[in-house]
């Protein structure tokens, strides 16, 4: 799978005023520069920019562990207990940011529904074509009558995985078309496998 | 120059005696509040000391008296009542948090109980000897005896406090425990979940590192929590309970078990004498292969004994169950027990041989008890405190314990946070109107598994008004559910064309029981296919509700396009279709929704070209 890194497109440095002392706060910042206060989240930022990352289009296990837990440590309302309520509502908001980013790049189906969103944002979410939904649904019928579901499953994994990295490739080659395509097959294999307790973290 | 001070031998102070007592804006110490006993400790660098009473004893039992002139004792004295005066003793109170009078009589606890029975609204009261008490205020006065301890001993105020809850404790039963405090005049710095303050003690003491799962039997409730410990980053992954399962129970069946061998029945008095005497026979076989005692009822003696192999067989359900609850945890993050690198015992009654072994089995491993299952929560807490009020390097991450969600058409939960989601956590969900013209939306928040209102324990419920007349499915509610730190909930509603504002903070007045959080997971699994269809049918049943009201609206205005006996089939079809919704039958009005589609496709068509036909005469100038 590819890790290939997006030039990000610098925009112009815009500013906020810091709620509490009113000095220049970038948008995306957490902290004042001037007087360290913790400040709100911008509604709408994206999880990239949560967790402090460039738009990727494939967050690494060990990345995304590492970067949860620095920007939470940051921001958790555990060091805010002697903060001001402003402060402390802050705090829960961020960490509420932070956790539904690691949610969104801890689920493959889902971190790729969303790169693909910012590169493509005419992006509709698309059902697979009718032969894959055919295939899906063959295979939901043979998983509900198979006494011995286990080679249905390892089968079905390697659906979804096989549609997961198709959809990735195409993604990497920047053919968004095809990768729209193929993540919404993963993600119907994924919906099936979660039916019957598929695990699909298994190599 | 200044001298070395030197003390007596053996009276060196304690560290925290001399230094780090920070005068002026009081102590921060860690609180257990347990069901059958409490503890109060307190951190210095890193190295968490339990206080002890006068006569050296570091459980206060959690138990009050109330004497008929209204006199309050707590503690050790208010035990020494219960064998003379049973009726003036209040016990296991913990188990009554945030719960309402009906959860009680449902849950048969009021037999165990001093409860308040006239008094059906809100949190459950509780009466004794005439006097009128609240839970809340049974562990106010526990709070207080506890801090009495600390400030006699340092002299100095308690102000703030970390409070454990069981991991399980639902919104109403987290928000009491903090009234509680609060009563007691103690900040609550955080309320934490027990298995996590003892995870974080055997991880700042022991230095953990791996996945470890922390299996937590105390007098009231079982929790069990799976965690990630890394080094200073400690992170519960899911956690599960079954609160039927305390110590508690166990001496209940002892008890009852005696009550069936003599074949006498229980007065209130005498179940609570069974009760102690079932509790001490626990205890002594853990060392011992029989129990026997004698006690005097109504004036006559008689003898009770209890074999270890017997007390074997009583309890050996019981832990099986709780073996469940663990296999369902592990499951819930696709681990097995092979994955686990320790299980951490807590709670008083894994001091049981009988428990270590059933446990030790299951897990494949011997468990960890190397810090005392019955303090390891309060050194925790006190751990946590010194860590939030000073600053520490370490991050305690936590979960919220079952769904929350909220009631939509036809009576069908929408879940809008998921079990086991890490916390703080918002979430928001958009919601739409069902009707023409419809200006205010009932919001009706729940908590559990199962896909049925009815099936789910009701948290609070309050009304959205004011939304601007539109069409059925154009305004758009936003709701936003924010779970923070201590775990407590908060909704908020917007419309979003008009931006008018509600919330509601989730208020302890009526609580989801422990007993039914269990139930509720449990049944959520076991009913997944049958509320599957139900949800189908319903849905079904609503689409068809709106389209049948479209349809009778049509009529009225464009009635007049049809030929009569166009119409007289249409009204046919839709007679049927009207019988169908109320049966439970989707298949049946799946079909009959489909014919009166076929027989409406004209009507349609020639209400559609009429429309062309109108816009086209409006543009005419």
């Amino acid at each position: 799978m590819s890790k290939k890194e997006e030039n990000v497109f610098k925009e112009k440095p815009q500013f906020q005023t810091c709620y509490l002392c009113s000095g220049p706060v970038s948008l995306e910042a957490m902290f004042c520069c001037c007087c360290n206060a913790l400040q709100k989240p911008k509604p709408n930022m994206s999880h990239y920019a949560i967790l402090d990352f460039s738009i990727l289009l494939y967050v690494e296990e060990s990345q995304l562990e590492e970067a949860y837990i620095r920007r939470l440590s940051l921001v958790h309302p555990d060091k805010f207990v002697n903060a001001s309520e402003d402060e402390k509502l802050n705090a829960t908001l961020w960490s509420a940011s932070i956790n539904k980013a690691y949610e969104v790049f801890n689920n493959p189906v889902e971190s790729l529904i969303y790169w693909l969103k910012i590169k493509a944002p005419s992006f509709n979410p698309q059902k697979p074509s009718i032969t894959v939904l055919e295939k899906i649904m063959e295979m939901e019928e043979a998983l509900s009558e198979a006494e011995d579901k286990e080679p249905l499953k390892n089968q079905l994994i390697v659906a979804y995985k096989k549609a997961l990295s198709l959809a990735n490739i195409a993604g990497n080659k920047g053919n968004y078309e095809e990768g729209i395509k193929f993540i919404a097959e993963a993600e119907y294999w994924g919906k099936v496998g979660k039916r019957y307790d598929c695990n699909f973290e298994s190599e | 120059m200044t001298f070395l001070q030197l003390c007596e031998p053996g009276q060196t102070p304690s560290p925290h005696e001399e230094e780090n007592v920070p005068q002026e804006e009081g102590l921060a110490v860690g609180i257990d509040l347990g069901t059958t006993h409490s503890l109060i400790a307190f951190s210095v660098q890193g190295r968490p000391v339990i206080f002890e009473d006068n006569k050296k004893r570091a459980f206060l039992p959690s138990v009050m008296s109330i004497d008929e002139y209204g006199n309050k004792k707590v503690g050790f004295e208010a035990l020494d009542v219960l064998s003379q005066h049973p009726n003036s003793v209040i016990r296991s109170s913990k188990r009554l948090m945030g719960k309402s009078l009906k959860d009680i009589q449902i849950s048969n606890m009021n037999k165990m109980h001093h409860v308040d029975e006239d008094n059906p609204s809100g949190m459950v009261g509780l009466k004794v000897n005439n006097q009128r008490i609240t839970p809340v205020e049974v562990g106010m006065n526990i709070i207080q005896s506890l801090k009495m301890r600390v400030e006699k001993a340092l002299g100095a105020s308690v102000v703030k406090a970390v409070v454990t809850v069981p991991a399980y404790f639902d919104d109403a039963a987290r928000q009491a425990t903090q009234q509680a405090a609060e009563l007691a005049n103690i900040k609550v710095l955080r309320l934490i979940n027990e298995p996590t303050a003892a995870a974080l003690a055997y991880g700042l003491d022991q230095g953990l590192e791996g996945l470890y799962a922390v299996y937590d039997f105390g007098g009231g409730t079982f929790d069990v929590s799976l965690l990630q410990l890394e080094k200073e980053v400690f992170r519960v992954l899911s956690t599960g309970g079954d609160a039927e399962l305390g110590g508690d129970d166990i001496d209940q069946v002892i008890a009852d078990c005696w009550l069936k061998e003599k074949a006498i029945k229980a007065t209130k008095q005498l179940y609570q004498q069974l009760l102690f005497l079932a509790k001490k026979a626990k205890e002594h076989l853990s060392e011992h292969e029989i129990f026997k005692e004698g006690l005097k009822i109504e004036g006559k003696e008689i003898s009770v004994s209890l074999t270890l192999e017997k007390l074997q067989h009583l309890v050996c359900p019981i832990i099986e169950q709780t073996l469940a609850c663990c296999e369902a945890t592990l499951k819930d993050k696709n681990k097995s027990v092979t994955d686990l690198k320790g299980v951490i015992l807590v709670g008083g009654s894994t001091k049981m041989p009988y428990v270590q072994e059933k446990v030790a089995a299951y897990f494949q491993k011997k468990p960890l008890c190397d810090i005392d299952p019955e303090k390891v929560v309060a050194y925790g807490a006190a751990l946590q405190a010194e860590a939030l009020s000073k600053g520490a390097h370490h991050l305690l991450l936590d979960v919220i314990p079952l769904s929350l969600g909220l009631e939509t058409m036809g009576g069908l939960v929408e879940k809008i946070i998921d079990r086991n989601t890490p916390i703080p956590v918002t979430k928001r969900q958009e919601f739409t109107t069902y009707k023409d013209g419809q200006s205010g939306m009932r919001l009706h928040v729940v908590q559990g598994e199962r896909e049925k209102v009815k099936d789910c324990r009701s948290l609070a419920s309050f009304s959205l008004k004011g939304i601007p007349n539109q069409e059925a499915g154009h305004a758009r509610i936003e709701v936003t559910f924010q779970v923070d730190a201590d775990g407590l909930l908060t909704v908020r509603a917007q419309e979003r064309v008009t931006g008018i504002n509600q919330e509601v903070q989730v208020k302890a007045t009526y609580g989801l029981d422990e007993e039914d959080m269990t139930r509720l997971v449990l049944e959520g699994f076991e009913h997944a296919q049958e509320d599957m269809n139900h949800r189908l049918l319903v849905e079904e049943q609503v689409e068809a509700k709106r389209i049948l009201q479209a349809l009778d609206k049509a009529l009225e205005k464009d009635g007049y396009l049809l030929q009569a006996a166009e119409e007289k089939v249409i009204r046919s079809k839709k007679e049927i279709c009207e019988k169908r919704i109320l049966s439970t039958d989707r298949t049946a009005l799946q079909e009959a929704m489909k014919k009166l589609e076929e027989v409406t496709e004209n009507f349609s068509a020639k209400r559609m070209n009429q429309a062309i036909q109108q816009s086209l005469r409006g543009q005419k100038i």
